[in-house]
């Protein structure tokens, strides 16, 4: 079985969509995305089905960049295992993560 | 007095600033700053005690003072430095080539201040070119062949994480040859001085870069692995994978309590590599990580509690299921463990 591609783009109301495995081999290309973006204030992970260190890695520069710019960057509708991560490596301590059915805000 | 005040500084600072270079260069903060000073003041503690022990053996050798300083003092002076980087290699204090060479460098940088400050204090009237030229060669050197003692030791420790204290006999052995090859060349100090500078650092900045790969690609490699481990124990089908199979092989060895207590280790200690992970990753990116939480602070009690009841033979069991290699260990220092 074949693994599902990564892929980003912009959803309909200006979101940042992921979807796919964001592993070492498309981080480059995730993070030149978010950086055209400019201050990316939402990130749909919905579709995301696998995320590697090399994608925590990304979303912690674009998070930096963001709080510089005194945004804030939300992470929504993280599925399980995704969320799971973000969970274990502390991450949902810095950064506001939703998991997925969980409305946005909600502890 | 005021020639002391004046020489001091300017023998001392170019040493101060090149253990700053090496605190900046560490990407991941392994080493905070006040740990730096602690080790620089444990230094300065052993070049005291190498002062009190050089002065009675000095007394005890038939040879003249050259001869002393290039055959004895070399040994008693790496290994005091040493003795601090043997308990923090062997407690997991330090677990990284990178962490390792700072403390080295630290408690070496400690040592030649109070050296240097004595030799700048016993001869006044030494040209200042030459004492800036000896105190800082002296400073590069004792620096530098701790942080090599202290490099080649946690390589080692790294791949034989239960190894004994042999394994410090190599880099302590390396530490004793540069510093009395440094003493030889000592008649000539502009000689010396040039050739620390030139060989010393530059091994260090290599060691440095080569460590920080390394790092970057064991967080990378080990965190996947950490990943998949969870999800097979969080989805149940962990007893069907290899690693499951190696626990069920237990079976004969080991209560189904003990197992059961092996298997929520195992997920425990996948879940706390993850967060060690993450203050990596965090401190890479330069983000200021969170003070430690509550749920951090209790699974680390769990931790400990699993650890008491498993003991140590099922301890020793388990480990290979835990990849728990020196790293794996060290890693959870960084949670305060």
């Amino acid at each position: 079985m074949s693994k599902p591609p990564f892929e980003i783009r912009l959803g309909p109301a200006g979101e940042v969509v992921m979807s796919g495995r964001l592993d070492a081999t498309q981080c480059d290309a995730a993070l030149q995305f978010l950086n055209a973006v400019g201050e990316p204030r939402v990130i749909n992970l919905a579709g995301l089905e696998y995320i590697a260190s090399a994608g925590l890695r990304v979303i912690l520069l674009t998070q930096k960049r963001c709080k510089a710019a005194g945004a804030k960057l939300r992470l929504i509708d993280a599925a399980g295992p995704v969320f799971d991560i973000f969970h274990y490596a502390g991450f949902d301590q810095i950064l506001e993560i939703t998991r997925a059915g969980e409305p946005a805000g909600s502890p | 007095m005021t020639t002391l005040l004046i020489r001091a500084p300017i023998a001392l600072a170019p040493v101060l600033l090149f253990l700053a270079a090496l605190v900046h260069g560490d990407s991941y903060k392994l080493v905070r700053l006040q740990t730096v000073l602690g080790l620089m003041a444990a230094g300065a503690v052993a070049a005291g005690a190498s002062y009190v022990a050089n002065f009675y053996l000095y007394a005890q050798f038939a040879g003249n003072f050259d001869a002393y300083a290039r055959f004895v003092s070399p040994w008693i002076e790496e290994a005091l430095k040493a003795a601090l980087l043997v308990y923090l290699i062997r407690a997991r204090r330090v677990g990284l080539p990178v962490d390792a060479g700072i403390a080295g460098f630290a408690i070496g940088t400690g040592f030649a201040l109070i050296e240097n400050l004595y030799y700048l204090a016993s001869r006044p009237d030494t040209a200042i070119a030459i004492q800036v030229i000896r105190g800082f060669g002296t400073a590069i050197m004792h620096g530098g062949t701790a942080t090599v003692l202290a490099i080649i030791s946690v390589t080692l420790y790294e791949r034989r994480p239960n190894g004994g204290l042999y394994l410090f006999l190599p880099g302590f052995l390396v530490a004793v040859a540069i510093h009395g090859g440094f003493n030889f060349l000592l008649v000539r100090p502009v000689l010396a001085t040039l050739t620390t500078l030139l060989v010393l650092p530059l091994i260090i900045y290599a060691v440095f870069q080569n460590s920080d790969r390394a790092l970057r690609d064991w967080l990378d490699q080990d965190l996947d692995s950490k990943v998949q481990l969870l999800e097979l124990i969080n989805s149940g089908t962990f007893l069907d994978s290899n690693a499951g199979r190696m626990l069920q092989t237990l079976r004969s060895r080991f209560r189904g309590e003990d197992l059961a207590d092996m298997l929520c280790l195992l997920r425990l200690h996948g879940e706390l590599a993850l967060r060690a992970k993450g203050v990596l990753l965090m401190r890479e990116s330069g983000m200021e990580e969170p003070p430690l939480d509550a749920e951090t602070r209790d699974k680390l009690a769990e931790l400990e509690q699993l650890e008491r009841a498993i003991g140590r033979t099922g301890m020793l069991a388990v480990r290979p299921l835990m990849m728990a290699t020196g790293k794996d260990i060290w890693q959870l220092r960084l949670l305060g463990r």
